[in-house]
């Protein structure tokens, strides 16, 4: 008898062999010493797997449930420590003790959030569940607690954090289109939130939002609750944020959503922009569909009108008018009108799939797509096999010039404090001031050079659009400076006014501000944030500043 | 009064009886359905659903075979008809169909270097990573510890694919655990 496959020592290891079976391996093992070693190796990984399953797992389960079986689990305690977190995210891994420090209210909560596994920020479906599950939070009790503008404001910014921030985790893998589509989604409610001339539902915690079939809302519909169901008509757009949101009923715009559950059996009309644990689309979308989340359905008899992408574990059974991007594992066995791109760990294309474009995949190893004979590819198929370079980390040069970065900031950051001896004590008291002047950072970030080029096209305005636009660069640098500083200022408890601690504070706060944007996976969602934050900041007390010697008379 | 009625068991104690059923089992069974639908909300409903049908049909019970089986068996096939009502997992089996028995594999080989006691939640946490059609074969093996023959017939799919689909995931999962083990070190 020959070595055994690894198939048969799979099967072999379950106990599952026939008896025959069974003793021509046994036999076997008898004069081979190779396949008794792997013999061994098996049944001990197979131990350990087993062990490891069957543990008590506390990452599902709330610790009240663990110690008494019978306990009804508490989900729901879980959700303002969330926020807590989020927040110490925004402002980086380093600020995260301190600004949770900041709301001892929350913080004093005695349960443990009942699925840590969720702020595991290396785990990308965890962090996609916590984000949405904050968000459908933030949603339904935030509102009500800020004003009408940091509401709208900080409503925005968190949209584009959405994104922004899964784009960042995946941004070896990012196809322009896809990237397209979801930034336009996201203009798309910029330019409506000035007015936000919106139909507002929002239910509180366990209470559910529905729009029933009869039932026709003439405008865009923000839904926020436990769930949220959609039967009628919507024609705006629908943004909606819930554990659960359905949409059953026709809308006729597009459709925003974060959810753990997702799942569209009616009509959009417009783009489909989804983040979630599992995405279902079994209906019609007249344009384009993004997926974000674990699983990504697109069910046999859904049609896609525009291009289709699904980040996460893609199933593409329906009909994709134009182009399909598929990131992750990904099934194939619906149609396609014009290509299929991959980017991710495995792709099956189905016998029943039809692409009518090409097919082009990148992977790390070629064995990883498996296209089936049956299945129809009109254009080429190429499969591009791509070798992860040498980490950045590993070279002495990356430490070096962080290390230069860091001493300009740290002189930069000197002469702010200097110019503007306000901004030593700018700071946030709590996650509301965080997420008004990440807001304000927002429209600041992104606002100044479009209304730069706006004056520029106008001629008269040339000088002014390059101040403005220098000013803004000049900012996007400092921006990070003035969280550094917060952050180093709260660590070091001992401080001063006086020039030397002022430096040390914010020395420490960009060593540690450093540190974490240059975190592998997060730090460029960090970095992002940070400017949000600082520049919202910035701007703010620059303005206070200004303020204050216009009105002492200077 | 005729003597050939069945003495029937007084509501109260059975009440009882079923409660301390629920108290003892329902984390066995949460768990397990949190296995196979890969989420903490649908596992919830779930569970709360296999007590009920639990209770309805205690008396199919037969109380010769172990409780936490009989219990798992009705946790299994609520959860595959809810996986099947999803609307994927019909097909996902079928798909599986299509994969072939002797197709080469360059896997990597076992992994009892990484995988120590420690590790348990990586584990889990890849484990949840898997399509359903290989986590919930694998979850039926090595939680519900179910034969290739008794997850054949609860899935409705052959013994060999069900092989398959098992050796696939576990090489899906050697896969992540290695992937999540460099990524660790170059952390």
């Amino acid at each position: 008898m020959e070595c055994l496959t690894e198939f048969t020592w799979s099967v072999f290891v379950d106990g599952e062999l026939t008896e025959l079976e069974s003793r021509k391996v046994e036999d076997h093992l008898k004069i081979c010493e190779h396949c008794r070693a792997m013999s061994a190796a098996f049944r001990e990984e197979n131990r350990l797997l087993i062990a490891s399953i069957q543990e008590i797992d506390m990452t599902g389960l709330s610790v009240a449930e663990v110690l008494d079986p019978s306990a009804e689990p508490v989900m729901e305690a879980a959700r303002p420590v969330d926020i807590v977190k989020w927040g110490g995210m925004l402002i980086g891994l380093s600020a995260l003790i301190r600004i949770a420090m900041s709301s001892p209210e929350q913080l004093a909560l005695p349960s443990i959030p009942v699925n840590l596994d969720w702020l595991n920020p290396s785990n990308f479906s965890g962090s996609l569940n916590w984000l949405m599950s904050t968000i459908a939070f933030f949603a339904a009790e935030g509102v009500s607690s800020m004003t009408a503008l940091a509401d709208s404001l900080s409503f925005v910014a968190l949209i584009v954090l959405i994104v922004t921030g899964i784009v960042m985790l995946l941004r070896r893998s990012v196809s322009r289109s896809a990237m397209v589509s979801a930034l336009g989604l996201i203009l798309l409610i910029v330019s409506a939130a000035p007015g936000f001339a919106m139909d507002r539902r929002v239910a509180g915690e366990n209470k559910n939002v529905t729009l029933r079939a009869n039932e026709t809302v003439d405008d865009n519909l923000f839904a926020a609750g436990d769930t949220v169901v959609i039967d009628g008509t919507v024609n705006g757009d629908l943004i909606a944020f819930a554990r659960s949101v359905t949409i059953h009923g026709t809308i006729k715009g597009n459709v925003i959503t974060g959810a753990t559950n997702i799942e569209v059996t009616g009509t959009v009309e417009g783009s489909i922009l989804a983040g979630g644990q599992n995405i279902q689309i079994d209906g019609k979308v007249g344009r384009n569909a993004v997926g974000f989340g674990q699983s990504v359905i697109i069910g046999k008899d859904a049609t896609i009108g525009g291009d289709a992408a699904g980040f996460g574990n893609p199933h593409m059974n329906g009909a994709v008018a134009h182009s399909f991007y598929a990131f992750g594992m990904t099934d194939i066995a619906g149609s396609v009108g014009r290509n299929v791109t991959f980017r991710g760990g495995n792709l099956s294309v189905l016998p029943s799939a039809r692409i009518t474009g090409d097919l082009t995949s990148y992977v790390s190893r070629a064995e990883a797509v498996h296209v089936d004979p049956s299945a129809m590819i009109g254009g080429k198929q190429s499969v591009e096999v791509t070798k992860p370079g040498p980490s950045r980390y590993s070279r002495v040069g990356f430490y070096f010039s962080e290390l230069l970065h860091v001493a300009a900031a740290f002189v930069a950051g000197i002469l702010l404090l200097l110019i503007f001896p306000k901004l030593r004590h700018a700071g946030f008291s709590d996650i509301v001031s965080v997420l008004k002047s990440g807001g304000i950072g927002f429209l600041l970030v992104f606002a100044t050079p479009i209304a730069a080029l706006c004056v520029a096209i106008t001629l008269i305005g040339i000088p002014v659009a390059l101040v403005g636009f220098v000013t803004w660069l000049v900012g996007l640098y400092l921006a990070k400076i003035v969280v550094a500083n917060f952050i180093g200022r709260t660590l070091l408890t001992s401080q001063g006014d006086g020039m030397g601690s002022v430096a040390l504070a914010l020395l420490v706060g960009l060593v540690l501000t450093f540190i974490a944007i240059n975190l592998p996976y997060i730090g460029g969602l960090i970095h992002f944030v940070l400017v949000l934050v600082g520049f919202g900041a910035l701007a703010t007390n620059v303005y206070g500043s200004f303020q204050t010697a216009r009105g002492s008379g200077i | 009064m005729s003597v050939l009625m069945e003495p029937s068991i007084p509501m109260e104690n059975s009440e009882q009886d079923f409660t301390a059923i629920y108290q003892a089992q329902h984390g066995r069974v949460l768990r397990l359905c949190r296995y196979l639908l890969n989420s903490v909300d649908a596992a919830e409903d779930a569970a709360h659903e296999v007590f009920l049908r639990a209770q309805a049909r205690i008396s199919t019970y037969d109380a010769s075979l172990p409780l936490s089986s009989w219990l798992s068996g009705i946790a299994t096939n609520y959860c595959i008809d809810v996986l099947r009502r999803r609307g994927t997992e019909r097909r996902l089996f079928d798909l599986a169909s299509s994969e072939s028995l002797d197709s080469p594999s360059n896997g990597p080989g076992p992994l009892t270097e990484i995988l120590t006691a420690e590790r348990g939640k990586d584990v889990r946490d890849a484990l949840g990573q898997l399509a359903d059609k290989y986590r919930v074969p694998l979850v039926l093996v090595y939680y519900n510890e179910m034969s290739y023959d008794e997850i054949a017939s609860a899935l409705g799919l052959s013994r060999n694919l069900v092989a398959t689909l098992i050796f696939r995931a576990k090489q899906q999962l050697r896969q992540k655990l290695q992937k999540e083990k460099y990524r660790g070190m170059s952390n």
